[in-house]
């Protein structure tokens, strides 16, 4: 669908019909964004989980490891140079506390490092980010300013990163 | 194949059907008796009605609560055993409210917010309907589930299905879920039970 909104797994990219980009109701999840300020080309990936079984998925969206890769090459096939690209991150929330679980079952930190870890291992620059904690975030991304909004549950926003 | 871990099959007296078909079948059973209790625990102000069982694309289910960014109360309840698998009730916000009310038998606008008790009001909600269906399973089944202690979540409803989902610890394109509606005899009331078992 092209209404700009990342669902679970999916990338979209901003256009010219198509100025916004939005992940609503990111709990565990990472909405990454990624920006190229020349071209004011905006891309939003909504992460799921931290690694994808095998390399070749065609889910590429879904997993850090093959999200990551995914979006600097769409970008660069679509006029952005890599090495402007920047980013931000959102999401990795913990919901539920689950009795006498250990840190393995917390999907949204392993997410969160796993992402954080990728974009270093590409020498990627992470621009700014708003991660962890319990509650749920929307995601707004406006590729006319390079604007990342973050809505948490309960009502705050905050403008967590200018990509531009 | 949905079947209880240690596969229990081979004895002719414990010959059950493990397809997926039948445990639809048992499941909307399941749902039964949890409704049963849930009419008992509330004097028949609540019930509930299956919508949907079966086989769907996993990232569907995020809207099965409605809009993504709704504030909805969810309750999640981990099953340990032969036949693991996860249970989330999930409520928008005022729904929750009204449960509340008719649980407590309390006029109607009673309660206003989720603190303390509310939550242990939604929990215990949480804990009658996922053991009578989780009773009836293995009375089926005839093997050992263990509902593990409920926890809640006040947030937006399609972070509450994406955590309950990643936490079952894998993410496949499809699940199979039983999606279960809440009904008020005398108040509309919205709210979905959903179970999905872990697939062996």
């Amino acid at each position: 669908m092209d209404d700009g909104i990342a669902r679970m797994g999916e990338v979209v990219f901003s256009g010219p019909n198509l100025p916004e980009l939005r992940a609503l109701g990111l709990g565990s999840c990472i909405g990454l964004c990624a920006f190229d300020p020349s071209t004011k080309l905006a891309c939003l990936a909504h992460i799921v989980l931290p690694q994808a079984r095998t390399k070749d998925t065609d889910e590429a969206g879904k997993y850090a490891d093959t999200a990551i890769p995914y979006v600097v090459k769409q970008m660069t096939a679509r006029g952005a140079n890599a090495s402007r690209l920047r980013f931000a991150i959102a999401g990795g929330a913990q919901l539920f506390s689950f009795p006498g679980s250990d840190s393995q079952l917390d999907v949204g930190r392993r997410n969160i490092e796993a992402v954080k870890e990728l974009l270093a291992d590409m020498n990627l620059k992470l621009v700014g980010e708003d991660t962890g904690g319990k509650s749920g975030r929307t995601v707004t991304f406006d590729s006319q300013t390079g604007e990342v909004l973050v809505r948490q549950a309960g009502g705050s926003v905050a403008v967590i990163a200018v990509l531009s | 194949m949905v079947m209880p871990r240690e596969s229990k099959a081979d004895n002719p007296r414990n010959n059950r059907d493990t397809s997926l078909a039948n445990f639809m079948t048992v499941a909307q059973f399941g749902v039964k008796k949890a409704s049963e209790a849930l009419r008992l625990m509330s004097a028949s102000a609540v019930r509930m009605d299956v919508i949907s069982a079966g086989v769907s694309p996993t990232s569907r289910l995020s809207e099965v609560a409605g809009n993504p960014e709704d504030l909805v109360i969810g309750v999640y309840i981990g099953v340990e055993g032969d036949m693991p698998g996860h249970a989330l009730l999930v409520f928008p916000f005022e729904c929750a409210l009204v449960l509340v009310d008719m649980i407590t038998g309390s006029p109607l606008g009673t309660a206003k917010h989720v603190d303390e008790m509310e939550q242990s009001v939604l929990q215990e909600v949480g804990n009658i309907v996922t053991s009578s269906y989780l009773n009836a399973l293995s009375d089926y089944y005839r093997c050992t589930l263990l509902p593990t202690p409920p926890s809640l979540a006040i947030d937006m409803a399609a972070a509450v299905i994406d955590s309950m989902l990643l936490n079952t610890g894998r993410f496949e394109e499809e699940t199979i879920s039983v999606v279960t509606k809440f009904a008020g005899a005398k108040r509309s009331l919205r709210g979905f039970f959903l179970y999905i078992p872990e697939i062996v």
